[in-house]
């Protein structure tokens, strides 16, 4: 036996070591056949899902908008079209698809007896969410109240369903439209016009290239963790990481493989994330910046590292899992990664800062403007702490030697 | 260290799980080249010592010197294991990989290895090189499973039970691949329950029991010592005949096995005694067989208990 | 004749009889079976009873009433200064629009008497005497809405109206469209206040569930009790079906008298139980934590209806259903979890459990094929906005739905080896 090898054979043994165990995990993967579909497909299903219900603030969404016009101006004998009614419906879309489309209306004529059913229990029967009704005589009402500055506001009413969250934001829309027109049709001047702008950096950013980021990141916490949990505890049930600790791959080098396999499946998630959302919904590839491998590789150590903790205090594959899902379902949510944070209560967002997943997010959308960029550092710098900390931390605490 | 002597030391080795003593204060030696059996039932220990020795358990006290290298100290510990095998009991790789695919996973772990193809030809699994390891019947499982350990060509190779489990024809085959083991000139420790495998295959056995070593010996050595007389089997058809067997053999001391023939002690009266008294009285006896003590019958004798309980495999069936 | 015509008819029904009271010893073995099995699985029970403790506990605390911290907006204004303008009646007044509409944005409160906006001033110079622009400044703080008020506001707009005022806003959060509506309605108002004039069109909201008191969040509990019956029994199912396949127990069934239809149903009806214990947990924690401090005690008595019990047998014999199919594709338990996932998760969102679809070209197609719809408009039909017609068609069509998965699903089981 040669004594005091050289560093360099050393090093290229465990290389050897490194290479043929990842490879190995890599081909045992594939070969498990439906779960690398499920693995891949998920990421894609998710931005595709949020993709369509969160774009760009839904502007190809159409509201279905049900309303009856009980009111018909009648002079003498003559039932006038040109009424207040019918300009009010003209401007909600009426006859007009591209304001339609524009107003995110598509308007539907109802009739029901209101002698024999209230709105309100005909809407219910029916499964209407909306409903505009103008009442009769409203034209004249109207009329009424320009020339006579006492005479009572002409309504028309708005019956809504508050379980449709959509309810608020249709009549948003009317309420808009409502006042343009008190405006426009009776000689307002408007003395004070309201002129919006986009944040300056944001010019060009969608929701979806905040959201892209998020998905890669939730991908990796959540399937990444459950998948090395999943490995590491079955693989002690079966005995084969006790046969492993009696050859000469050392513990760190077991643990580095693990990483590596995560870190190759991150990116793999990631770049085919990116695709989904660049095919699908223009997704900014300029917004990508090489930071974001940084984040993505210390973001896969981070669960890596909590995953081999996990599997040393919880030792049966099934009660593993269990914990682990507790701990990633919520971490999902709350991290601002699906939906935005700004949603839940105060309290809550204190309360996602203990997961890791908040400081990742956080560090790819400051990567994404230029504003942010300088909290960059302290959110990076967090992430990589962790995941050196828990890689580590797991790393050593695992056990290969039974007691 | 007689390091060119011996491949494993043992001194006083001790287990304990809390109060429970699962190696009691055991010591032996393991010559190089030869292959060294445990023999004991499920539970004495036998599992626990291997894996001390392996390095995947850690032991309470004692010393434990492998190829000469102190167990104790990491480095040396840590040298070992590349030039150690091992087939741990019911022993899986990965499932989904095949067989070849498998040998080359676990040559990886070791700087340099024996070529794939040879160790397949070796455990006679050649047109199995491309099955996956799932869909191998238990006793090519265990084939692989050997060529596995072998793949750093080691000196010195544990086989945790490497037969349990398998059918007869199977086992006879891996006993043929451990065989060849010894040609080689490794030497091999083996732990087993099945007396006939240590019989077969073992130049020294160590029987076994609750932790502690009752005694060491070549398998010849301890039938000698402890094994007994040679025993005279008659064997009948129905209940009738045994009676009548049972009374005509009465001087003789007769007794009856789980397998409800009439045993006696050659020792009370040779074969032909038997015979004699058996044709005189013309029992119509189906069978007669003068059996050789087996190991079976020295545990028995050392420790007033079986290795197999043989009741409990036949109603599995 | 005709005794033993009645003999042999007796023995026929007893036959009959027999054989259903065999086939029920069989089924109720299953399911004691089964419910060991739940007793001593973590994660099975984890799905039961945790993972629905944990999403009412999540969406009751994001949507609910009881929730009073309700956080103000945050808006930020820069005025580039105002010298007003004085107007001369006896006794004279100035008039400074900016201070104006800055009260009218600090005074408005929402329903509870809260502010509603929480307002901060952007400077115009910062301490290197350099220009601060309003928009940059915003991202740096991580603001959503930024108010620019023009210098001499007042006089622009007596002067030279109409005046811009800039909203600087992220268009991608939802708080910054709706402060942009109230500071809308604000300057409407103001528009109008300026011509002497006054709305003359206006509408009125009525909400038609108003007599009945629901806050949002009970409009989200039938979707989280649905989902929980979804998550269990499909990953319940494929995780038992291809843990056993794998045992090779199903190898064993088979070969005693045990049918392939007391499987599905010892299954199905074992599924039914853990759907009842999840839905009792569910009403339970959302009674307790959000009903009770509110002093709403009879809530879990209003809520409770018998309705539910057929919903949740139809959503039983659904995702039991489809857990049978996911199993057929699955090869081993441990990437059963991700089929499963892969069936229930989208289908979460795209039922509209939580926020709803209907204006969402592509989704809200995708969620009228999906039977999680049906079932979730049935259960809250009949639990929460008491509508029996309503929730009988959405049950008639959940059930349909789920006699047709579930046919699939018994006939693509096999309990033999491939």
């Amino acid at each position: 036996m040669v004594k005091g090898k050289s560093i360099f054979s050393k090093i290229r043994f465990s290389f050897r070591k490194i290479f043929g165990f990842t490879s190995t995990t890599a081909l045992s993967w594939i070969k498990t056949g439906p779960a690398l579909f499920f693995t891949f497909i998920y990421p894609i299903i998710m931005i595709l899902l949020f993709g369509y219900i969160f774009s760009a603030g839904g502007d190809e969404n159409l509201y279905n908008l049900a309303y009856m016009n009980n009111d018909t101006y009648q002079v003498g004998d003559q039932y006038y079209s040109y009424t207040p009614a019918s300009i009010l419906l003209q401007r909600l879309g009426y006859q007009n698809s591209t304001l339609a489309e524009e107003l995110n209306l598509n308007l539907q004529e109802v009739y029901y007896n209101s002698s024999q059913t209230t709105a309100m229990d005909w809407m219910k029967d029916n499964d209407i969410p909306y409903l505009l009704v103008i009442p009769e005589g409203w034209s004249a009402t109207l009329n009424e109240s320009i020339t006579n500055s006492s005479a009572p506001i002409a309504n028309i009413y708005y019956y809504y369903d508050p379980s449709y969250t959509s309810s608020m934001e249709v009549r948003s829309i009317i309420d808009n439209v409502l006042q343009k027109m008190n405006i426009e049709e009776f000689g307002i001047q408007s003395f004070i016009q309201i002129e919006t702008k986009t944040t300056p950096s944001r010019e060009g950013l969608n929701y979806i290239d905040f959201y892209v980021p998020g998905i890669i990141m939730v991908t990796i916490s959540t399937s990444g963790m459950m998948g090395l949990v999943s490995t590491v505890t079955e693989e002690r049930k079966t005995g084969l990481i006790y046969k492993i600790s009696s050859t000469p791959l050392k513990k760190w080098e077991w643990s580095l493989s693990q990483l590596l396999w995560q870190a190759i499946l991150g990116i793999i998630v990631a770049i085919l994330t990116v695709l989904t959302g660049w095919v699908a919904f223009g997704f900014n590839l300029k917004s990508i910046h090489p930071l974001m491998i940084v984040a993505l590789i210390f973001g896969s150590m981070t669960f890596a590292g909590l995953a081999l903790i996990l599997a040393f205090f919880v030792r049966r594959t099934e009660a593993a899992m269990a914990v682990t899902m507790a701990f990633v379902f919520p971490q999902m949510f709350l991290s601002g990664a699906i939906f935005p944070a700004e949603m839940l209560p105060s309290y809550m967002q204190t309360i996602a800062k203990i997961f890791p997943l908040y400081y990742m997010g956080e560090a790819m959308r400051n990567m994404m403007l230029a504003s942010t960029f300088h909290k960059v550092w302290l959110n990076l710098g967090i992430t990589i702490a962790m995941g050196v900390v828990f890689f580590v931390i797991g790393s050593i605490i695992t056990k290969w030697r039974k007691e | 260290m007689n390091s060119e002597e011996y491949a494993i030391v043992i001194e006083n080795l001790v287990k304990k799980y809390g109060d429970l003593l699962a190696v009691n204060n055991i010591s032996f030696k393991i010559r190089k080249g030869e292959i060294f059996a445990f023999l004991g039932p499920n539970g004495a220990g036998k599992t626990t010592t291997v894996e001390i020795l392996e390095g995947i358990r850690k032991k309470t006290s004692g010393k434990a010197y492998v190829l000469g290298k102190d167990i104790d100290k990491k480095k040396e510990l840590d040298s070992l294991k590349k030039i150690i095998g091992t087939l741990p009991q019911e022993f899986n790789t990965h499932e989904n990989l095949t067989v070849k695919e498998n040998l080359r996973f676990w040559s990886k772990m070791y700087e340099k290895s024996l070529s794939i193809d040879y160790l397949i030809d070796l455990v006679k699994l050649t047109d199995k090189t491309k099955e996956r390891y799932k869909n191998l019947s238990g006793g090519l499982k265990r084939r692989l499973g050997i060529a596995i350990s072998l793949v750093n060509d080691p000196e010195l190779i544990f086989l945790d039970e490497p037969t349990t489990g398998l059918d007869p024809r199977a086992r006879r085959e891996t006993w043929e691949v451990i065989e060849d083991l010894k040609e080689q000139g490794k030497t091999v420790f083996l732990t087993t329950h099945y007396m006939e495998e240590a019989q077969v295959l073992a130049d020294e056995v160590a029987i076994i029991h609750k932790g502690e070593i009752i005694d060491i010996g070549t398998p010849t050595q301890l039938i000698d010592k402890y094994g007994g007389d040679n025993k005279i089997i008659v064997r009948c058809n129905s209940d009738e005949v045994r009676q009548q067997i049972y009374s005509i053999l009465f001087e003789l001391g007769p007794a009856e096995n789980e397998d409800k023939d009439i045993v006696v002690s050659a020792k009370r009266g040779g074969l032909s005694k038997v015979v004699d008294l058996l044709e005189d009285n013309k029992i119509p006896y189906t069978d007669i067989i003068s059996q050789r003590p087996t190991l079976e019958d020295v545990f028995l004798s050392l420790t007033g208990e079986v290795l197999i309980d043989k009741k409990a495999v036949k109603t599995a069936t | 004749m005709s005794q033993e015509k009645d003999g042999s008819e007796t023995r026929k029904e007893r036959k009959i009889f027999s054989n259903f009271s065999i086939g029920f010893k069989r089924i109720g073995a299953y399911i004691s079976a089964a419910l060991l099995d739940f007793k001593r699985s973590p994660l099975t029970m984890f799905f039961t009873v945790a993972y629905p403790i944990i999403l009412i506990l999540l969406f009751g605390a994001i949507f609910s009433d009881s929730n009073t911290a309700f956080t103000s907006y945050n808006l930020y204004i820069q005025s580039e200064g105002d010298e007003g303008f004085l107007i001369q009646p006896s006794p004279p007044i100035l008039l400074n629009f900016t201070d104006t509409l800055i009260s009218a944005l600090t005074d408005i409160e929402t329903n509870d008497s809260q502010p509603f906006f929480n307002i901060n001033f952007i400077p115009l110079k910062d301490e290197q005497n350099n220009i601060i622009d309003p928009g940059t400044y915003l991202e740096e703080v991580e603001g959503y809405i930024c108010l620019v008020i023009p210098k001499n506001f007042t006089q622009e707009i007596l002067f030279d109206y109409p005046t811009n005022l800039t909203i600087i806003l992220d268009k991608n959060s939802q708080s910054a469209s709706i402060s942009l509506s109230i500071i809308n309605n604000i300057v409407y108002n103001f528009n109008l206040a300026v011509n002497g004039s006054q709305t003359n069109l206006g509408m009125e909201t009525i909400d038609i569930y108003l007599g009945q008191q629901i806050e949002y969040f009970e409009f989200l509990i039938p979707g989280i009790i649905a989902i929980a019956i979804m998550n269990n029994a499909v990953l319940g199912t494929i995780n038992r079906y291809s843990y056993f396949k794998k045992q090779g127990f199903f190898r064993k069934l088979i070969t005693t008298p045990m049918k392939k239809r007391d499987v599905v149903l010892g299954e199905t009806f074992w599924q039914l139980i853990q759907a009842i214990i999840s839905i009792i947990a569910i009403l339970l924690i959302a009674w307790m934590v959000f009903k009770l401090p509110q002093g709403d005690f009879t809530w879990i008595l209003r809520v409770l209806d018998w309705k539910i019990i057929p919903v949740a047998i139809a959503g039983v014999m659904c995702f039991t259903g489809l857990g049978m199919i996911g199993a057929r594709i699955v090869k081993n338990p441990e990437s059963g979890t991700a089929v499963g996932n892969f069936i229930s998760f989208p289908m979460m969102f795209l039922s509209g459990a939580f926020f709803d679809v209907s204006g969402v070209p592509v989704i809200s197609t995708i969620s009228k094929m999906i039977p999680l719809t049906y079932m979730i408009d049935s259960l809250r039909a009949s639990m929460i906005t008491n509508n029996p017609p309503i929730a009988w068609i959405n049950m008639g069509i959940s059930l349909a739905f789920s006699v047709a998965i579930l046919i699939i699903g018994i006939l693509l089981t096999k309990l033999s080896e491939d």
